[in-house]
């Protein structure tokens, strides 16, 4: 039984391979979001979450650049100011992370984390700051094919749902605080939806992790991509102890497809 | 019994009218709907008894007060982001920085990429085989083949 399911995991993770090579998107898209909070259908925006791509260039390639920006509203900049920043530094067609910056500004915790990946090596060499000047230096070896947490997150839209039956998983590695977390994503179903951009039908997928509390339980987040080639996040539905978390779609442009 | 649905009344009206005057001022229509129902049932009891007192009738004007303030939000406030600029000047620094290291990267490292390309056209011809097969040639078709010479 478990070299059987070795075997499945195996070959879900080989044809995730052969199978990666990114269509969906490309330098200069921008996604705008809006994070809020649900509580019995009364929505409280919170934040603004911008995705972008864009192109970096150094004397040995062209790399795509893909960053995450979080910021409250201005209603809750005085109780609680959010300035995030994520960002990867990828391979534009298998999305390969090179490097990964991770600039957390909360209230008045700070934190910074740099990955730079070894992809020959399977190492990678971490950089983490807070506050008070500490600085922490470490070296971890992953596992072949481990992202961190916004390759991995583009990295969902590279994957193809056409061909995809309903209820099968895909698993990833990701690298978070200096450690692999297992994630799972299922593909539940194709629904059609009513978003910031117009009626979309979507696939929805359900995300979850086996460790840990980045995202808990297997069956309570959820996001739904456009079922075209551009693959985009329209709407995501995360579980918090006291209602609901959206992700909510206001604007995209500069799509591939 | 009236006591209760008094106090209870004037409770949920205070919780209204700070949730009111916070950001999370959409969450005021809950303790407020509740502050209604509560002092609709201390005004009915009251009325029973000939006596309202003026304590309900100010934990009504709060209500009505936070709902008012909580509707004025909802429709007429813009929901924007602010200050952004030492997160902009971040960006600017970190890809500065970033290029930089990128610079020392193995560029072996990006070469993976080509690999897995080709593993990509080698499924492709492999499929070609099996469509030629199904193919229907007619002889008047080869006939007017141009063979060169």
């Amino acid at each position: 039984m478990v070299r059987i399911i070795s075997l499945l995991v195996f070959l879900v993770t080989f044809s995730t391979k052969v199978n990666a090579q990114n269509k969906a998107f490309t330098a200069g898209e921008k996604l705008i979001y809006t994070a809020s909070y649900n509580m019995s259908g009364v929505l409280t925006e919170i934040a603004q979450i911008n995705m972008e791509t864009s192109e970096v260039k150094t004397s040995k390639a062209t790399l795509l650049k893909l960053k995450l920006t979080a910021a409250t509203y201005s209603k809750w900049d005085s109780f609680f100011k959010i300035r995030d920043l994520y960002e990867s530094y990828v391979n534009p067609s298998n999305i390969t992370p090179y490097l990964h910056n991770r600039d957390v500004n909360e209230g008045s915790y700070y934190k910074n984390m740099k990955y730079t990946f070894s992809n020959s090596t399977n190492t990678v060499k971490s950089v983490m700051k807070k506050k008070n000047d500490y600085v922490e230096n470490n070296n971890i070896k992953i596992n072949s094919g481990t992202k961190d947490i916004i390759s991995s997150l583009y990295y969902l839209r590279v994957l193809d749902y056409k061909n995809m039956a309903e209820g099968s998983k895909k698993y990833f590695t990701i690298l978070f605080d200096n450690e692999e977390v297992k994630g799972v994503v299922t593909f539940l179903r194709k629904e059609t939806i009513n978003t910031g951009i117009g009626k979309k039908e979507c696939y929805k997928l359900a995300v979850g992790s086996s460790e840990t509390n980045v995202l808990q339980g297997t069956n309570s987040n959820f996001i739904w991509l456009t079922a075209d080639e551009n693959k985009i996040i329209v709407y995501g539905k995360f579980k918090i102890p006291v209602g609901t978390g959206e992700l909510k779609i206001k604007s995209a442009s500069g799509l591939k497809n | 019994m009236k006591k209760l649905f008094t106090i209870l009344a004037l409770i949920a009206s205070f919780i209204a009218i700070l949730f009111s005057v916070l950001p999370i001022s959409n969450l005021a229509i809950f303790p407020g709907l509740a502050a209604l129902i509560f002092g609709g049932f201390a005004f009915y009891l009251s009325k029973k008894t000939g006596e309202v007192k003026k304590i309900l009738h100010f934990a009504f004007l709060l209500t009505i007060m936070a709902l008012l303030l909580t509707s004025y939000k909802a429709f007429f406030t813009k929901t924007q982001v602010e200050n952004i600029e030492v997160l902009e000047a971040k960006e600017i620094q970190f890809e500065e920085e970033a290029i930089e290291e990128l610079e020392e990267l193995d560029i072996e490292e990006i070469e993976i990429e080509a690999e897995e390309i080709n593993d990509i056209q080698v499924e492709t011809i492999e499929n070609a085989p099996a469509e030629i097969k199904s193919k229907n040639i007619t002889v008047d078709e080869l006939e007017n083949l141009d063979l060169g010479n």
